[in-house]
């Protein structure tokens, strides 16, 4: 009784958590849509990197979340995976994306 | 970058050539305290332009203060500029045929019955004083070729003593990715 109480929480917490971060990748999509749009319009070197580094920023962080939540549904996960390997790489990407944000705003606008 | 990255303020050699078709003195025969607007139709929806802008700044109202009966000749105002150019019956042409959406150099010149090189003489001097936009369009074999489209809504010329002001009205930049990379590139 308790263990299918349980396995109901973890699947509706586990949807919660899906439907919020489809949101957010949907909303990341539509800027960094807008700024690759003004790459591809204005052939700005400065938009791309911006697209790029919002890309980096929200979009990859968000999906690796999704996959793995989703991995961990269907198969038992090593417990180092979500608390080393996730934060890692998310935190990786989030840095190649401000480096993308800084280098947009210091090279030349053409 | 190619021509389509103009800034507002580029003054050009040709700009400072003597423009025969400069009607500064007749200006000063208008009856005083005229006000004259020339409204350019505008269609508020359905453009889907992508507008590369003269100058990155995104106001909406620019005020060009000529300077009166100055003839130093040293540095045109941006004024006289104007006034010549709406002085030219291509020029004219050309705002009125890219009001609506924007329109190649191809286009333009069978609608204005122009050869294209006058056609982009204009658009270049129509370009330098902030009313059209121009805009390059890539194509799938890598040619590319501009796209032109009006940047002004209205423009108003007043009179004081301080001699004439033109405003320009824009048009407000329909494209959120336009408005995006305006503000991007402004930082």
């Amino acid at each position: 009784m308790t263990a299918s109480n349980a396995t109901s929480t973890l699947s509706f917490d586990y949807l919660t958590l899906l439907s919020v971060t489809l949101i957010a990748i949907g909303l990341s999509l539509f800027i960094v849509f807008q700024a690759y749009r003004g790459y591809r319009h204005h052939e700005s070197r400065r938009m791309l990197f911006l697209a790029l580094g919002l890309f980096l920023l929200t979009i990859v962080p968000f999906s690796l979340a999704v996959v793995v939540d989703s991995l961990a549904q269907v198969a038992t996960l090593e417990p180092r995976v979500t608390s080393y390997y996730l934060p890692l790489f998310s935190r990786l990407s989030e840095v190649s994306g401000l480096g993308c944000l800084l280098y947009s705003l210091l090279i030349d606008a053409e | 970058m190619e021509s389509n990255c103009s800034a507002g303020g580029r003054r050009n050699a040709h700009e400072n050539r003597a423009n025969p078709r400069d009607r500064r003195h007749n200006i000063h025969r208008v009856p005083l305290v005229t006000v004259v607007i020339i409204e350019f139709q505008s269609r508020t929806n359905g453009v889907h332009t992508k507008n590369r802008y003269a100058g990155l700044e995104a106001a909406t109202h620019q005020r060009y203060v000529s300077e009166s009966n100055r003839d130093d000749g040293e540095e045109r105002p941006r004024s006289d500029e104007l006034f010549a150019q709406l002085d030219d019956e291509y020029a004219r042409r050309i705002l009125v045929e890219t009001t609506g959406g924007t329109r190649s150099a191809k286009e333009l010149s069978d609608a204005c019955n122009a050869s294209l090189s006058t056609i982009y003489r204009r658009a270049e001097r129509l370009i330098d004083c902030g009313l059209l936009a121009e805009q390059t369009i890539v194509e799938e074999e890598g040619n590319h070729y501009s796209v032109y489209e009006a940047r002004l809504d209205s423009l108003t010329v007043d009179l004081d003593e301080d001699g004439f002001s033109v405003t320009i009205e824009e048009k407000p930049t329909d494209s959120l990715s336009d408005r995006l990379t305006d503000m991007w590139e402004g930082l």
